[in-house]
């Protein structure tokens, strides 16, 4: 047995400094505008999609990437669609195609997927399916971690400080207030929807940046096109043998970005031709003149948070009347 | 679940407020077997049973093993090899039986048609390779008389499944935790402070020193070795073996601290590694319940060195392959526990043809050095997915990498030399002194600010949790 330290004193000064310390952060953060973010991993996908078995009602899901992640507010287009629940499963730059397999082999998915379709769909390097694959593959099998991810996220939806964009390198700024522009640009809640704040963090690079990275993709070629199609087609239809629908929403970009999503994946040569192919229900952004009105790209690619509820009403009236009209 | 996880500060809290109000000592054992239960069920509950019916068996055997006049000396014997032999079999059969087959085809293939086997893939129960250790640590020590098995089966249960070191160590020994579990016991202040302390700096290590600045670019590093220039070789390998040191001397000093606000004392399982002069050095600090385990229940039982060189060189290699099988079914683990063999063999040789020779502070510190090398080489063979990769490396190691530009930012390797360098420095200063003399020596109020400073730094970070890496094994 070692011997005697005052433990006492040197614990309680030492939660007093950390209690101080923190609660400093705290406050400094929310002064300067920042809110509460959770980490978007593993965990929390896996949290909501659990709620598929746990809903009373057919639910609807989305699917797809930051396009759709940023863009639609899940109480908004939950209150539009007669309050069915809507589970966000979409994924940060990623393809939809891994996950709409996921949801047909899942026998207790009965509801509506919308699924959100990008230029990155189109994207013959396999890419997009890493970070959904290594979530899949996550599935919790431990008890406990549920447990865990809700405790989490209760902490991390309460507390600035626990942003999941904070990192060590950002630890000079923390002295200077003044440099805190841009700092938690993002926030994702509980229910994995991400509010972007392009007011604080106004990046004019960003719209060339997306258009770059449209760039670096390899267009798929016809035959692997038709591949893509025939899995998501056969997908859809494992859905609709169950009662349940899927719909496919193309949601554009804008400026430059958009000039290279034309450039690279024409509408004609990939969005029609998915469209045509898989038969399924379908609607794009820049068709629908009550969406264009509303749904404006900040940075080329996703919408402010400020744009997700008007956006997300409008969407949620274009839904409904787009799977009215296919029943 | 994991100590690095807000569920465990729940469970714990909870613990200790049980064990804080229950006056009786026999109840209060019974809530921590429970709570050990309820702490492995939290991964997989099905899997408590074939716990607690090893626990069930292991101590019936061990009664009849352990009383002499009970049954003939042969019965008893051949009592201990067949329960000996069933542990090892449990254990065998979840780690290691896609691997035997797997090589079995191999095998087979080199001698004729393609034998095709599809692997078992049994889910390994976690914790497994501890407990059977503990067990047969046990069954052997109440046959060599060296513990009398008259030990209730609520201390046996708590023996195996005390929390704190249930999933990952340190691998506890009979003579050391049983006798404490026969007088009623609660933890007193210091211990308490000592147990909170040691939570909190386990929990820096892994979360912050292991997770947040050393995994990333070792994961860098060996995930893409053609990419690596030899600085970035190095880094990755210096961050890994500091990571592995940090995330498992992490875990154990939490369970250390876990313990000791239970009241109970768990053995120090490291003791300053990187300042080791000589592998013997090493494994006297390094995951000491392992190798001391190693040492008693094989290496000596072997012959030890009471055989000549020639033995003692084959039960050095003995130990270590089979040390480094342990660690997971895969070659390379193999050759990391063939290598740490075959330095130890070196050294043996060197010191019986060189005879006691006393170096002074350079010769120390160079012999440390290479050492720390010999270590770090073996840390590649460890970390490496793959053969190849391990070549990889070790050749940009050597000076001949296959890349020119550099893999890692400068900030991360920068990150990674500072804590390689400070570590080295503190293990160095206290090598012939202990964490608790340094921390004794310290005044409260440095103390106070280190405590605050990890507090502080875990609540920022800390949360998206990342598992233990003994926990594999």
């Amino acid at each position: 047995m070692p011997r005697h330290v005052a433990w006492s004193k040197t614990l309680a000064v030492g939660l007093a400094l950390t209690i101080g310390v923190l609660g400093l952060m705290e406050w400094q953060f929310r002064l300067a505008g920042f809110g509460p973010s959770v980490h978007d991993g593993a965990d929390l996908w896996w949290a909501n999609y659990r709620q598929i078995a746990a809903s009373d009602e057919p639910p609807i899901v989305i699917a797809g990437s930051s396009r759709a992640q940023l863009g639609i507010d899940p109480a908004t287009l939950r209150r539009g669609l007669d309050d069915r629940p809507v589970i966000q499963l979409a994924i940060n730059g990623s393809s939809p195609l891994l996950i709409i397999e996921q949801l047909a082999d899942d026998r207790l998915f009965h509801g509506t997927l919308l699924l959100e379709i990008q230029p990155i769909v189109f994207d013959a390097r396999p890419a997009g399916d890493a970070t959904p694959a290594a979530i899949l593959a996550q599935r919790q099998t431990a008890v406990w971690r549920p447990c865990e991810t809700a405790v989490r996220t209760s902490v991390q939806s309460l507390l600035v400080f626990r942003n999941p964009l904070w990192e060590p390198k950002l630890y000079p700024r923390l002295l200077r207030p003044a440099t805190w522009h841009g700092l938690f640009y993002l926030q994702t809640a509980p229910d994995r929807s991400i509010k972007a704040d392009y007011g604080t963090d106004r990046d004019l690079d960003k719209e060339d940046r997306w258009a770059r990275i449209l760039e670096t993709m390899q267009p798929m070629n016809a035959e692997e096109l038709a591949r893509l199609t025939d899995r998501i087609s056969r997908a859809a239809h494992q859905i609709q043998s169950r009662g349940g629908q899927v719909a496919m929403i193309y949601f554009p970009g804008s400026g430059a970005t958009l000039s290279a999503e034309e450039r690279f994946f024409p509408r004609a040569a990939y969005w029609d031709r998915l469209v045509r192919e898989s038969g399924l229900p379908h609607l794009h952004l820049h068709d629908v003149p009550a969406v264009q009105a509303v749904y404006r790209p900040c940075d080329g690619s996703h919408l402010d948070g400020k744009q997700t509820r008007p956006f997300s009403e409008v969407l949620a009236a274009a839904v409904k009347d787009l799977l009215r009209s296919e029943l | 679940m994991i100590f690095n996880s807000l569920t465990f500060v729940v469970f714990f809290a909870a613990v200790l407020l049980i064990d804080r109000c229950v006056p009786n000592w026999t109840l209060r054992k019974v809530v921590l077997l429970a709570a050990g239960y309820l702490f492995y069920a939290a991964w997989n509950p099905a899997y408590v049973w074939l716990l607690i019916g090893s626990t069930l068996i292991n101590w019936c055997l061990a009664r009849i093993v352990g009383t002499p006049g009970s049954q003939p000396q042969a019965v008893r014997t051949s009592i201990l090899v067949g329960a000996v032999t069933l542990n090892l079999a449990v254990l065998c059969y979840f780690k290691y039986i896609d691997f035997f087959l797997q090589n079995v085809a191999v095998l087979w293939s080199w001698g004729g048609p393609t034998l095709d086997v599809a692997p078992l893939s049994p889910v390994l129960p976690l914790a497994i390779s501890f407990c059977t250790f503990e067990a047969i640590a046990y069954l052997v020590d109440v046959y060599r008389g060296d513990h009398t098995p008259n030990d209730s089966l609520v201390d046996f249960g708590l023996y195996i499944s005390f929390f704190p070191h249930l999933v990952a160590g340190p691998i506890v020994r009979p003579n050391d935790f049983l006798p404490q579990l026969r007088e009623p016991k609660r933890a007193t202040g210091d211990q308490l402070g000592w147990g909170l302390f040691l939570l909190t700096l386990g929990l820096f290590e892994k979360v912050i020193l292991a997770d947040g600045i050393l995994a990333p670019p070792a994961s860098y590093v060996f995930g893409q070795p053609h990419l690596a220039t030899t600085d970035d070789a190095w880094t990755g390998v210096l961050a890994f073996a500091f990571q592995i040191y940090f995330d498992f001397a992490g875990y154990s000093t939490c369970a250390i601290g876990a313990a000791w606000c239970l009241g109970i004392e768990l053995k120090r399982n490291f003791r300053f590694p990187y300042a080791a002069i000589g592998f013997s050095d090493f494994w006297r600090r390094w995951h000491i319940s392992l190798s001391s385990w190693l040492r008693d229940y094989l290496y000596r039982p072997l012959g030890g060195s009471r055989y000549g060189e020639l033995l003692t060189a084959r039960n050095l290699m003995l130990t270590m392959l089979l040390g480094g099988l342990w660690h997971g079914a895969a070659w390379n683990f193999v050759i990391w526990g063939g290598l740490h063999g075959m330095l130890l063999v070196i050294e043996r040789s060197l010191r019986s043809v060189l005879g006691e020779v006393s170096f002074g502070i350079a010769g120390r510190v160079l012999l440390g050095a290479l050492t720390f090398l010999g270590v770090c080489i073996g840390w590649v063979f460890f970390r490496a997915a793959d053969l190849e990769t391990a070549f990889t490396l070790l050749t940009a190691l050597a000076g001949w990498p296959a890349a020119e530009t550099p893999l890692l930012a400068r900030r991360s390797v920068q990150a990674v030399l500072t804590v390689v360098l400070s570590t080295l420095a503190v293990q160095w200063w206290l090598r012939e002194s202990t964490l608790e003399a340094a921390i004794e020596r310290a005044p409260w109020w440095s103390l106070a600010m280190a405590c605050s400073v990890m507090w502080v730094s875990v609540a920022l970070y800390g949360g998206d949790e990342a598992t233990f890496l003994y926990f594999q094994f």
